[in-house]
């Protein structure tokens, strides 16, 4: 097309829209939106033990300044055109959660609220984040180079609790969003008449700018102040379940999760306790199919031969339509324990023929008739 | 015998109506630049080559200045170096330096890449990453991609949606960006041309913003207009230097115009060109010339590959889409090593794949156009030794007439490309994806458009929500992921496969569009000769059930389509334009027996109606009009309309029903704004047609004015002026 044709073309357009829909107030209202508050009935973490840290993929991380931070979006699909209008970070002071929320007014200002955002990220020791690790981070880190900015603040420990709550959880049938666990294990309720559902906040924020009318935000600014305060219950709850199991977990799974946790932290002892708790508690097969196999394993590990013994001859006694149970015992007789004749009876034993299974019942029959003949 | 031999034993053939001799062409070269790298030009070395054509070094030298560059020299003239040389130079001086090679396909971009790496490859003490990144790419080697490749290789499609929208993480890579390669230029005309066009002035702006002013060099096959395309197409704001002037030698090569003897004078009934076009493959083939045949569709590439093969020519090999890669690197491979004869190829052979020189080529069946007429006989020669081209046009009317007229051939310039990238329809979509790249700033301009429209633009798109004006700047605030709402080419549906029964192995791919035809139950599948038979289509799952049979025939579709108005959106006398249902299923199929062709029976089939929802302008004829007529008028209509709108005549279809409702419609699902205008501009559509018609130099019809095989340019002219006059034209000067 001509430019002058599209020019005009556009300006029909542009001029048909407007008297369809008629001028709004361009006016502004105050901007009334609580940006700040104070909780005193989340306590401070405990002092997070390093090698649990470096086992929940934070290295270094230090909880005394944590600070918990949650953005509310434009849109979910990410790409460098989804802005965080709203970014709530919260932090303990004098013993108190403060959360403190910083609005985009307007998309122009961003690189205002990525300083802002810096200060408030001075001197963290560790960011907590629920899905933080493939979400808000991410996208943050996305909005300081789109200003030419460093991102720096994002450059410390992290931890995101999502992958431990769904290690955790995972006994129970539900889903890990956080609202899901705030509810279900938290026990506390969000009242449904007031919070704004995830899917109606982007509308929201671009109805603000269109309008200027910013009261709309008050129940997103209330939904992520939540948000951050629930993240902040949620850390200490999930680290007092993973670091004393055996007095505040509530299912096997969750022993079993511990126990990988401590047995990844470098503590065999701890993680072999939690899984004989668990073992004591489990009940369906797949959780002690689950513990079977991590206790015998951890205690090949550790080097008890006999007790790595004992569990697989459990594992192959409450799972006999399994190999598994069979080669183990016969695996672990034959390199660990040395006792030939064993592995071959339990190798045989075995209820699915294969080829694997063939094999290793040949090599022991050889390894056995040569004994013999010695 | 040698090809002279060959071609001297046919001088007596009655069936070769048209010889001309294109005179052989001395190389021209040039000097090696003195900036060049030595490592590259020792690379160059390596592969024999001792100094550049002129060509090619009259790139290079545009380049260095800051020129973007069109490349727009004949098939097989060395074009590819244009750009790589330059690239290459870059590259191995600067380790930061990077390049992105667009093409068209993902498959060729496959193709092509090993050449780039094999080059990139042997320059000494420079450690050049060369990568395809494209929908294929496994997540896990993406990252891979973006950090460490120093060439990266992919398609307008994966640009557009995948690199684009997170240019943040292609940072570095777009800070260094020094090139971009615009390969088969020629392919991207049309509305998928002005899609394209659109997508590179988004790469531009991101690539400023991390800081790089790449230049652009593209390839383009022989068109009429490369330098108006590329202009239009890469959109600098300095028009590309077009170098179309190539420095390669040519051997004399010879061009027949072979047309199958009539057998039957009383009803004037040719041989079968396929068989003739086979006849003269082998005569090729069988003195050991080396020779690649041109055939219109898969099917053809079949039958012809069947009737060589049963003929005696056991090597001759089939290639085109829908065979396996695998297959495909295979042929390609014993092309080079001159192991295969004989090829029979669709247009997939067309393109840039390297499959060197050939001493003959043979096109059966005129292949819809002058430029890809010129783009496949660019196939033959090698080494500047003496080739042959022979066209074996069939009985259609659009090959009739080429045999009669051959200065439609050889007379004329090859067609026009154009593209339109400042249609609305197409140009506020990526308005909307380069504002979710990057929020426009005030005096910005969007390619060659002016920031006048640009405002204009960006103040419809923030009336209608989707964008926000700050203090001047525009901001995406939608919540949607915009690239994700255009697609660049219509909906590229999922491939169907072949699977034999016996063997539960996939034996070959065909496109969705394409299925129906192929795939219906009791269809014959041919693939190299071999012949299978459809058991069973399983239209959802996208798979077809096929059996080896020995068959004496193949199976032909027979199908048919409808459009229906759904809601007129513009009306005036005799035109309208709106809302249509385009219908088209396939209801049977003819069985066509091999060697004979003779129709030995019929089938019905019943399969899913394939429908689409688009636009469509429409223009009513009086009663009474013959129908022919309206054919005609209908034709004209179509490829002018083309012209006007900027777009590809492939980019509309035109359906005439009840002989005399002339529907015009967007190929694209729900319209590219085309049929609007083709309604606004109606009364200048129209008496372009009718001077069309009536100043076209043939006798009584032709294909440039009602289309091959009519008669009555006459009354085709006076139904163009009615329709000139009821939309308010003026039709005065009638001519007679």
């Amino acid at each position: 097309m001509m430019q002058e044709d599209l020019l005009t073309e556009l300006r029909r357009r542009i001029a048909e829209m407007q008297r369809a829909a008629p001028v709004r107030p361009q006016a502004r209202a105050r901007l009334e939106v609580t940006l700040s508050a104070c909780d005193s009935s989340v306590p401070p973490p405990e002092p997070l033990d390093p090698r649990l840290a470096a086992a929940l993929d934070a290295d270094g991380a230090d909880l005394v300044r944590a600070r918990i931070v949650d953005t509310e979006t434009t849109g979910l699909a990410g790409g460098t055109g989804t802005l965080a209008f709203l970014i709530g970070v919260g932090f303990w002071e004098g013993g108190v959660l403060r959360v403190e929320q910083l609005l985009l007014r307007a998309p122009g200002d961003e690189a205002e609220l990525l300083a802002r955002l810096d200060r408030l990220l001075a001197g963290a020791g560790v960011l907590v984040t629920f899905n933080g690790r493939s979400f808000d981070v991410p996208l943050l880190r996305t909005r300081y180079l789109m200003n030419r900015m460093s991102a720096a603040a994002l450059e410390r420990p992290h931890l995101d609790l999502l992958p431990p709550a769904r290690r955790l959880f995972r006994g129970r049938a539900l889903d890990c969003r956080l609202q899901t666990l705030e509810w279900l294990i938290l026990h506390r309720r969000r009242q449904h008449a007031v919070d704004v559902p995830g899917a109606e906040i982007p509308g929201r924020y671009q109805s603000y700018l269109r309008t200027g009318d910013p009261a709309g935000l008050q129940a997103v600014a209330e939904h992520n102040r939540r948000d951050v305060v629930s993240t902040a219950v949620l850390l200490g709850d999930l680290l007092r379940r993973l670091g004393q199991p055996l007095e505040w977990a509530e299912d096997a799974w969750e022993l079993l999760a511990a126990a990988q946790t401590w047995s990844c932290a470098g503590d065999p002892t701890r993680a072999d306790a939690a899984l004989a708790r668990g073992l004591e508690l489990a009940r369906s097969p797949p959780a002690r199919r689950c513990l079977l196999r991590a206790r015998a394993r951890l205690a090949r590990r550790r080097g008890d031969g006999s007790l790595a013994r004992a569990l697989w001859e459990r594992y192959r006694d409450e799972f006999p339509d399994e190999n598994l149970g069979f080669v183990e015992t016969a695996k672990l007789c034959e390199h660990k324990l040395r006792d030939l004749s064993a592995a071959l009876r339990a190798a045989e034993a075995a209820p699915r023929p294969g080829d694997e299974l063939a094999h290793r019942i040949a090599r022991l029959r050889r390894r056995t008739q040569a004994l013999r003949v010695h | 015998m040698s090809l002279a031999r060959v071609i001297a034993s046919w001088s007596a053939k009655r069936e070769i109506v048209e010889r001309r001799v294109l005179p052989a062409r001395a190389a021209r070269h040039a000097d090696w630049p003195d900036w060049l790298d030595g490592r590259v030009r020792a690379t160059l070395a390596a592969r024999g080559i001792e100094r550049p054509f002129s060509h090619q070094a009259e790139a290079w030298a545009a380049l260095r200045a800051g020129r973007d560059v069109v490349v727009a020299t004949p098939t097989a003239s060395g074009k590819s170096l244009c750009y790589h040389v330059p690239v290459l130079d870059a590259l191995a001086r600067d380790p930061a330096a990077r390049a992105l090679y667009l093409y068209p396909t993902k498959a060729l971009a496959r193709d092509q890449i090993e050449d780039v790496r094999a080059l990139a490859g042997g320059i000494a003490d420079a450690r050049i990453g060369v990568a395809v990144f494209d929908g294929d790419t496994p997540a896990d080697e993406r990252r891979a991609v973006r950090g460490r490749a120093h060439i990266v290789a992919t398609n307008p499609d994966m640009l557009h949606s995948g690199i684009l929208p997170h240019h943040d993480r292609w940072a570095g890579f777009l800070a260094g960006l020094r090139y971009l390669v615009v390969d088969e230029l020629h392919t991207y005309r049309g509305v998928f041309g002005s899609q394209v066009a659109n997508v590179l002035r988004r790469l531009r702006r991101v690539a400023g913003f991390h800081g790089a002013a790449p230049r652009l060099v593209a390839a383009s096959a022989t068109i009429a207009n490369p330098g108006e395309l590329a202009a239009g197409v890469l959109g600098g704001a300095q028009p590309p230097l077009v170098v179309s002037e190539s420095g390669a030698p040519s051997g004399e090569r010879v061009f027949l115009v072979y047309n199958p003897p009539v057998v039957d004078s009383a009803l004037g009934v040719r041989a079968s060109y396929l068989k003739c076009a086979e006849r003269v493959a082998r005569d090729l083939a069988a003195a050991g010339v080396k020779t690649l045949v041109f055939a219109r569709t898969r099917q053809a590439v079949e039958i012809l590959v069947r009737y060589l093969r049963d003929h005696g020519a056991a090597h001759a090999r089939g290639y085109r889409a829908g065979y396996l890669p695998d297959r495909r690197r295979e042929v390609e491979r014993s092309l080079r090593a001159g192991e295969a004869p004989c090829v029979v190829a669709t247009s997939a052979l067309e393109l840039g794949i390297d499959i060197g020189g050939l001493d003959a080529v043979v096109i059966a069946g005129w292949p819809g156009s002058r430029a890809a007429t010129w783009q496949r006989a660019g196939r033959a020669g090698r080494r500047g030794a003496p080739s042959a081209v022979v066209l074996v046009v069939s009985s259609e009317p659009l090959d009739q007439y080429v045999a009669a007229e051959p200065e439609y051939l050889f007379g004329r310039s090859p067609e026009h490309a154009r593209v339109d990238p400042d249609n609305l329809a197409i140009l506020l979509p990526h308005i909307k994806c380069a504002a979710f790249e990057l929020p426009f700033a005030q005096e910005e301009s969007f390619g060659p458009l002016g920031a006048d429209a640009l405002r204009a633009a960006l103040a419809l798109l923030a009336e209608r929500g989707v964008l926000h004006e700050d203090r001047g700047r525009f901001h995406w605030i939608g919540e949607s992921y915009p690239a994700s709402q255009v697609a660049l080419r219509g909906p590229l549906d999922q491939n169907f496969v072949v699977i034999e029964r016996a063997t539960g192995t996939v034996i070959a791919e065909v496109d969705r569009p394409d299925a129906p035809l192929y795939l219906h139950p009791s269809a014959i599948y041919q693939l190299e000769g071999r012949t299978f038979q459809v058991a069973r289509l399983d239209w959802e799952a996208r798979k077809a059930y096929v059996d080896a049979v020995d068959s004496d025939h193949y199976t032909d579709a027979i199908d048919y389509r409808k459009v229906r108005v759904l809601e007129v959106l513009g009306e005036a006398a005799a035109a309208a334009w709106g809302e249509v249902h385009v219908s088209w299923k396939v209801v049977g199929f003819k069985k066509i027996k091999y060697h004979t062709h003779e129709n030995i029976g019929y089938g019905e089939v019943a399969l899913p109606e394939q429908e689409m929802q688009t636009r469509a302008a429409w223009f009513e004829a009086q009663e009474g009009t013959p129908p022919d007529v309206a054919l005609g008028a209908a034709y004209a209509l179509h490829h002018v309309a083309a012209l006007l709108l900027m777009c590809d005549p492939h980019d509309l279809a035109r359906v005439v029903e009840d002989g005399r409702r002339i529907y015009l419609y967007d190929k694209y699902p729900g319209g590219t704004g085309l049929c609007e205008r083709l309604f606004e501009e109606r009364a200048q559509v129209a008496a372009r047609a009718r001077a069309l018609v009536a100043a076209c130099a043939c006798v009584d019809g032709c294909p440039s004015c009602i289309g091959a095989g009519r008669r009555g340019k006459l009354a085709v002219a006076e139904l163009l002026a009615a329709f000139e006059q009821a939309f308010g034209g003026t039709a005065s000067a009638l001519a007679s």
